[in-house]
């Protein structure tokens, strides 16, 4: 007996300890030992149902469960707190003096690669699954917004709720947070523009981030 | 048992890569099946990303181990217990999907986070259970032609020399 289950023991201790040690050396794709990727943030204060306070025409917001987006219904309804937005509400957002004064703002949650393929034009690229290596080049950005839209593609992709969650975590105001439910896909079935160049991150006229920022993409 | 080794081994190699290169579809893939908390445990470890760490390098191991021949009985331990596992809570998860209704069990096909893709259920549970049985045979037989375990010079820890 001990001559299987000591060295089936030590198999298990000496995997997970090579795991470990490629994990931490990894660039791409590290996965982090204590992070709930998959948690979502309850809205502390229950938010009125006043329409969103914008300086242009304020997009088409709603609350409620990843059903309440209409059209294209996600394949597993998730309950959550943020306030949605639909493709309507979004294609104004995203044309917006709001959004062209940098006072809206769109996150994309897909990896780069995807990202790369084509975005919302304008959208920054904040990788749910590896947040610390994304965020912080274009956190003057996000956190200088008072609009912060989330997205990832659509349909199922629940990656958008955990950025936003995410993102409350790192100190955004709950209430600041939407979620484009419909995502890539309603984007893209819009009809829209789309955009392959990494958005740019500009403070006071200074680009940050993007562009030829922190992915080293020339526009 | 020569054959039986060198197939498990060839294939759990190839499984723990195939999630090396995808980790966080395997990360969501675990995920899926609500096995493991989605909180850490003492606010620090989660389960469900150790897991995702940890198994392809064991997968690794135990297939490395039982090509070359070393700690046989114990990688096949663990790979079998691996299987055990794994095979009950997909078994579990189709029947989930079948309780929803609309599709005959043999008809499901989803994602195992096996690292084979898109599978058929009913083809995945042979699959399995086939490899069970290659993971007891290896677990039971005292050959060791072609083996590390049977070189003098590298006793197997626990037994007594």
């Amino acid at each position: 007996m001990k001559s299987v289950v000591l060295p089936a023991l030590l198999v298990v201790v000496v995997g997970t300890a090579a795991g470990l040690a490629f994990n931490s050396a990894r660039t791409d794709g590290r996965i982090s030992l204590s992070r709930n990727y998959f948690e979502i943030a309850r809205n502390p204060v229950p938010a009125p149902d006043a329409p969103l306070v914008a300086r242009t025409d304020p997009p088409r917001v709603t609350r409620g469960t990843a059903e309440s987006a209409g059209g294209e219904a996600a394949g597993k309804a998730l309950e959550h707190d943020f306030k949605v937005i639909d493709t309507r509400g979004m294609i104004d957002l995203v044309w917006s003096q709001d959004a062209f004064n940098g006072y809206a703002v769109f996150i994309d949650a897909r990896d780069h690669e995807t990202y790369h393929a084509g975005h919302v034009p304008g959208a920054f690229n904040v990788y749910n699954y590896d947040v610390d290596k994304f965020y912080p080049a274009f956190a003057p950005c996000i956190e200088n917004a008072e609009t912060i839209v989330v997205y990832c593609g659509g349909g199922s992709c629940e990656d958008s709720i955990f950025l936003a969650t995410e993102l409350t975590r790192r100190g955004i105001a709950f209430g600041r947070l939407h979620v484009y439910e419909e995502g890539w896909k309603g984007w893209t079935a819009s009809g829209e523009e789309i955009q392959t160049e990494d958005a740019e991150c500009t403070v006071d006229g200074v680009s940050v981030a993007g562009a030829g920022g922190i992915h080293g993409d020339t526009p | 048992m020569i054959v039986a080794r060198l197939l498990l081994g060839g294939l759990f190699i190839k499984m723990g890569v195939s999630k090396l290169g995808h980790p966080v579809k395997f990360l969501k893939d675990i995920r899926e099946y609500g096995l493991l908390p989605e909180a850490p445990v003492f606010d620090s470890l989660n389960l469900i990303n150790l897991t995702a760490i940890a198994l392809p390098w064991i997968e690794i191991l135990c297939g490395v181990l039982l090509i070359v021949g070393f700690w046989l009985r114990g990688s096949s331990l663990v790979l079998g217990l691996m299987l055990a596992f794994f095979t009950t809570a997909i078994f579990l998860r189709a029947v989930g999907v079948y309780n929803e209704g609309g599709i005959a069990f043999c008809g499901i096909e989803f994602d195992c986070g096996c690292g084979a893709g898109v599978i058929n259920i009913c083809r995945k549970l042979a699959e399995n259970l086939s490899l069970l049985g290659l993971c007891v045979i290896a677990l039971l037989s005292r050959s060791r032609k072609l083996a590390v375990d049977a070189l003098p010079r590298f006793p197997n820890p626990g037994r007594s020399t």
